[in-house]
């Protein structure tokens, strides 16, 4: 059996190079895995063996080796995901855990005494997510070491993210996967270290890039999702069938199989597009094929070229929805129910944003669990984008009168924040206090990204973020990189000032808890006689400007006076208030942000102030409540 | 037939009746709107709420929400206590609108009458239903998550949540329809009986509308199709008709107004047909009553009749009996007068026959000359015959006051017992 699979193996490897040489190489590929996968239905087990090609990019030589086993996270409820998620208690057989049968170096040392686990982010001794192995020899950088290791993954019932649930099997997380050994993230830093944390509810990426070539053997009736594209399949004897799949510069790799999918093909330009779905959701496809073409249409114009061969959503049963949406390398989870109505656009949202995982999640690759802002933010930015500018312009939800952009929604999410101090963006995943995580790495950041947007104008942003893609695709920036580039990037083409503000600007956003909230406080107009203080008769108005939060920004005041006038004064947004004067101009109304650039400012309603008070609303809402009631009394009539 | 005379009587009587409805939108649109006259007054110096005024602004309605919230939520309480307060003044009227559909007049006099007469019954009939309702709601939602659980367990798809739901959502409003129409009949039934037993006449009513089925339920169905109807075409006005300026704002509030008019209408225009129908049951059941009553009445005269002749000719006999004792004693005495006279013509000595002659004389001047004489003129001038039918007179009033107590009897059992329709 060993030698039939390291046959197998080389197999492969010539293939390999054959596939390599008609394509770019885009990343170093430090960590490459080869696996071969045996998925046994019944016991909801994978029985595996993989071998790990591992180069050692620093300066130093190592003899510890650092490794994730996350499948462990769902082993028992002592385990830091467990404890840090909703998650009901399993039962036995619901449990999933990953058993390394055997590792060893590649017909060298066998280190399976040698593993022990450790847990680097909260000394949990009971989690059991992380491992390392200690060598005997040491490996001198600049080589390449192979791990060769067998496991036993028993997939947990589908509760989060990964496992089964009846004929249903998203795999993710599930199989020993080497850590990222890393510079220190410290200014001029030339110390390294293993970069590997435990599996946590909130975040789960960050890995080197290689090549996977994945064997799965799976029933024959199954149909088969996975990272990367499906390179060879066969039929066995024992009513098996063995698909080999391979993705090159990727971060991870994960798959599903089940035998109710159904599959739908397509392409936009050189990239394909499979559509794995359930027959219930057929009047479906379009709206989900629909909008990847368009996320990948518009990724590529305003950020990169997306530079995989295919890209395959996998839409999971109503009792797996709990794999729902989720981003993997090549491949992403979504989540419909038949009768969901056109106006909702759950579907489109979900598809464009897990796609759009594959730039910031996939290709950035930043780290997920020491800035997941990198990826969600910038994701949920891009997300709110492609809704409201193409797939949803009348709302992300638009259905019966109820009307939501994609950014409302966000923003709601971080303006209706009990606490919106409780932690800046920048923050360890697993560091977020009262479930605060969402909120800001999501919701906050989107809003920091499109009051960015706002400042610079979108053919700014849009540079900025290109070149931030070109700069550092797989090659996992950090804060300061977005940062540094931001700001030389607008130094360069506005000049220092504007530079200086953005800087200051993200500073605040992104590793301050400052909140923003700029008002107008009154606008008052005096007919004054000519006297003491006065130099001559005439009308006197008066705008007092407010700076009630402590996020500091420069802002715009649009003022329109009685004569229809308008005129736009500028405020640095540093001192606690301004005044704006003006003689012989009744002020009708006076207005901050008058483009709606500032997302951040969490209260819209004091940013305007009008002479006279407005009615309309009051009245055209007192008509309807007048109207509900009276049919809610009729409704009640005896 | 019934059906169709239903529908028309119940439209006669709403119209006959209008002040009925006059007085529900009445009451409906001065609730309404003095629980919105606050809000419609209240004003902001903030622009952004203007972005509410023509269109819906997602965000200028959740900074509404936010700043306007303890407002909100005492709006909202008022709103509640405007419902339940709605519902009691209609508990209130409802027995004068009853009485007004039975009438087929509105008389205020008798409207506020009988409103004041039924409250209470008709209160505690809504608690019963107001109960029975929630009783039946929980059933439904506790069966439904029930079988969401088990479906969740067994890890179904989500069609196969529909159809459940879709079943039991169809048990459930089909229930409810059932108990408000229940619940109308109960209506009828307290007012017609004005009977203080609430559940035996919920219980009854469910008997009618068993026995009824179809008929009651061609009624509520014809009604609730027009409601639903008009509800659809009010909603697609309000989609169509885009709010931009207070012009089509007030053309919007006379929409309104008249779709809550109108409704109103309906409703009373449903209730007085269901009332009619049943009105049209029980005067048919009134009308097999009085016949058969009728028809006992005449036997029990019949009887009454014989009776009286049987004992007018018993006291025909005595008096008969009696007469012939007098005219018997009148010969006895005249025999005996014959007796003397002859006496006298036969005595030659004349002062003998003097003294017989005197004797005679005196003789006529006693009390059994005077009974005689009193007997013949009784007979005669058939003084008793006067008085005896005076003694039959009242004795056909004892019969007849004997009558109608039964008759009282009979018409309250026959009360009891008109919604026995299984006997």
């Amino acid at each position: 059996m060993k030698t039939l699979f390291l046959l197998f193996l080389s197999f492969w490897f010539w293939q390999n190079i054959f596939a390599q040489s008609s394509v770019s190489v885009l990343s170093e590929r430090i960590a490459n895995y080869d696996i071969e996968a045996v998925l046994n239905t019944e016991n909801k087990t994978i029985t595996a063996k993989e071998i790990i090609t591992w180069k050692n990019i620093s300066s130093d030589s190592l003899n510890e080796f650092h490794f994730h086993l996350y499948l462990n996270a769902f082993k028992d409820n002592k385990s830091t995901f467990f404890k840090n998620s909703d998650l009901d208690d399993f039962t036995d057989l619901e449990r999933g855990f990953i058993e390394i049968k055997k590792i060893k170096i590649l017909k060298k040392e066998d280190l399976t005494q040698k593993v022990r686990f450790i847990a680097p982010d909260d000394h949990n001794l009971d989690d059991k997510t992380v491992f390392l192995v200690k060598t005997n020899t040491l490996l001198p950088p600049d080589s390449t070491i192979q791990f060769e290791i067998e496991f036993t993954a028993k997939l947990p019932k589908l509760k989060a993210r990964t496992g089964f649930a009846k004929d249903y099997f998203f795999v993710g997380q599930w199989f020993p996967k080497i850590g990222v050994y890393e510079l220190e993230n410290k200014v001029d830093s030339t110390s390294w270290h293993w970069n590997c944390h435990q599996f946590h509810s909130t975040s789960e990426f960050f890995a080197d890039f290689g090549v996977y070539n994945v064997e799965l053997t799976v029933p024959e009736n199954y149909i088969v999702g996975a990272t990367g594209i499906l390179w060879d399949e066969k039929v066995n004897a024992n009513k098996t069938k063995t698909m080999l799949f391979k993705a090159n510069d990727v971060i991870d790799f994960a798959w599903t199989a089940s035998p109710n999918y159904l599959v739908f093909s397509d392409k936009w330009n050189d990239v394909v597009i499979h559509f794995l779905y359930q027959k219930e959701h057929e009047n479906q496809v379009e709206r989900h094929v629909e909008a990847i073409k368009i996320a990948l249409e518009y990724m590529e114009k305003h950020v990169g070229k997306y530079p995989y061969p295919a890209i395959t959503v996998i839409d999971p049963p109503f009792f797996g929805l709990e794999a729902g949406g989720m981003e993997y390398p090549m491949l992403i989870t979504v989540g419909t129910v038949k009768f969901l109505p056109q106006g909702i656009k759950i579907p489109e949202l979900t598809t464009v944003h897990e796609f759009i995982h594959q730039y910031f999640m996939g290709i950035l690759a930043s780290n997920e669990f020491e800035e997941a802002w990198l990826d969600e933010g910038f994701t949920t930015y891009f997300e709110t984008r492609i809704i409201d500018e193409i797939l949803a312009k009348n709302g992300s939800i638009n259905f019966m009168g109820f009307k939501m952009s994609g950014i409302e929604s966000r923003r709601l999410g971080y303006t209706n924040m009990y606490n919106k101090r409780v932690a800046s963006v920048w923050n360890w995943a697993w560091n977020f206090p009262n479930n605060s995580y969402g909120n800001l790495v999501y919701n906050k950041a989107a809003c920091v990204l499109h009051t960015l947007d706002g400042i610079l104008g979108r053919e700014l942003m849009d540079r900025i973020i290109g070149n931030y893609f070109d700069k550092y695709r797989f090659l996992h920036p950090k804060t300061d990189d977005f940062i540094d580039l931001a700001t030389l990037t607008v130094k360069n083409i506005s000049g220092d000032s504007l530079s200086n503000e953005i800087d200051v600007f993200l500073e605040q956003a992104i590793y301050g808890t400052q909140i923003c909230d700029y008002a107008i406080q009154s606008v008052e107009n005096k007919h004054l006689e000519k006297g003491k203080d006065v130099e001559s008769d005439g009308i006197f108005s008066q705008i007092r400007v407010q700076r009630l939060g402590d996020f500091q920004m420069p802002i715009e005041i649009l003022i329109h006076f009685e004569d229809g006038t308008e005129l736009t004064e500028k405020w640095n947004g540093k001192s606690s208030h301004i005044l704006f004067s003006f003689k012989g101009k009744h002020v009708k109304w006076a207005k901050i942000d008058p483009k709606n650039k500032l997302l951040l400012d969490y209260r819209f309603e004091n940013n305007s102030f009008a002479n006279e008070s407005q009615h309309g609303f009051f009245v055209k809402y007192a008509e309807k409540l007048m109207y509900w009631l009276q049919n809610f009394m009729q409704f009640l009539m005896l | 037939m019934e059906l169709k005379s239903s529908y028309t009587n119940g439209w006669n009587i709403s119209i006959k009746t209008y002040k009925n409805i006059l007085i529900l939108y009445g009451i409906n649109f001065l609730l309404a709107l003095s629980f919105s006259i606050g809000f419609a007054t209240s004003s902001s110096k903030s622009l952004i709420y203007n972005n509410l005024f023509s269109d819906f602004q997602f965000t200028a309605f959740i900074e509404f929400i936010i700043n306007y919230k303890t407002y909100l939520s005492i709006l909202f309480n008022q709103f509640l206590w405007f419902s339940v307060l709605y519902m009691l003044l209609n508990v209130f009227i409802l027995g004068g609108i009853l009485d007004s559909f039975f009438y087929k007049k509105f008389d205020s006099d008798r409207f506020w009458k009988h409103s004041k007469m039924f409250f209470f019954r008709y209160f505690k009939q809504s608690l019963y239903f107001l109960i029975l309702n929630l009783v039946l709601f929980v059933l439904a939602f506790y069966i439904l998550s029930i079988i969401f659980s088990q479906l969740i367990e067994k890890e179904a798809i989500e069609t196969e949540f529909i159809l459940p739901f879709f079943i039991v959502l169809s048990i459930y409003l089909i229930l409810a329809s059932f108990l408000y129409i229940i619940s109308d009949y109960t209506k009828f039934s307290i007012y017609f009986s004005e009977s203080n037993q609430i559940l035996k006449s919920i219980w009854k009513n469910t008997k009618y509308f068993i026995k009824n089925f179809a008929s009651v339920l061609i009624l509520f169905f014809t009604f609730t199709s027009i409601i639903i109807f008009l509800i659809i075409f009010s909603l697609a006005m309000n989609y169509w008709i885009n709010v931009s300026n207070y012009l089509s704002l007030f053309l919007v509030f006379l929409m309104h107004q008249i779709f809550v008019f109108v409704r109103i209408f309906l409703r009373l225009w449903f209730l007085s047909s269901q009332f009619s129908y049943f009105t049209i049951g029980f005067n048919k059941k009134i009308e097999n009553k009085k016949a058969e009553f009728e028809a006992l009445d005449e036997k029990a005269e019949a009887i009454s009749q014989e009776k009286f002749k049987k004992e007018k000719t018993v006291i025909r006999q005595g008096k008969d009996e009696r007469a012939q004792a007098a005219i018997k004693d009148i010969n006895v005495m005249l025999e005996n007068i014959q007796n003397q006279i002859s006496n006298i013509e036969k005595e030659a000595r004349p002062e003998i026959k003097a003294q017989l002659i005197n004797n005679l004389i005196l003789a006529s001047q006693t009390e059994e000359w005077e009974m005689i004489e009193e007997n013949v003129s009784h007979i005669k001038q058939e003084n008793e015959i006067k008085r005896v039918i005076s003694i039959l007179d009242e004795i056909k009033q004892e019969k007849e006051k004997e009558k109608n107590q039964k008759k009282e009897i009979f018409q309250k059992k026959m009360e009891d017992d008109l919604f026995e329709f299984d006997d």
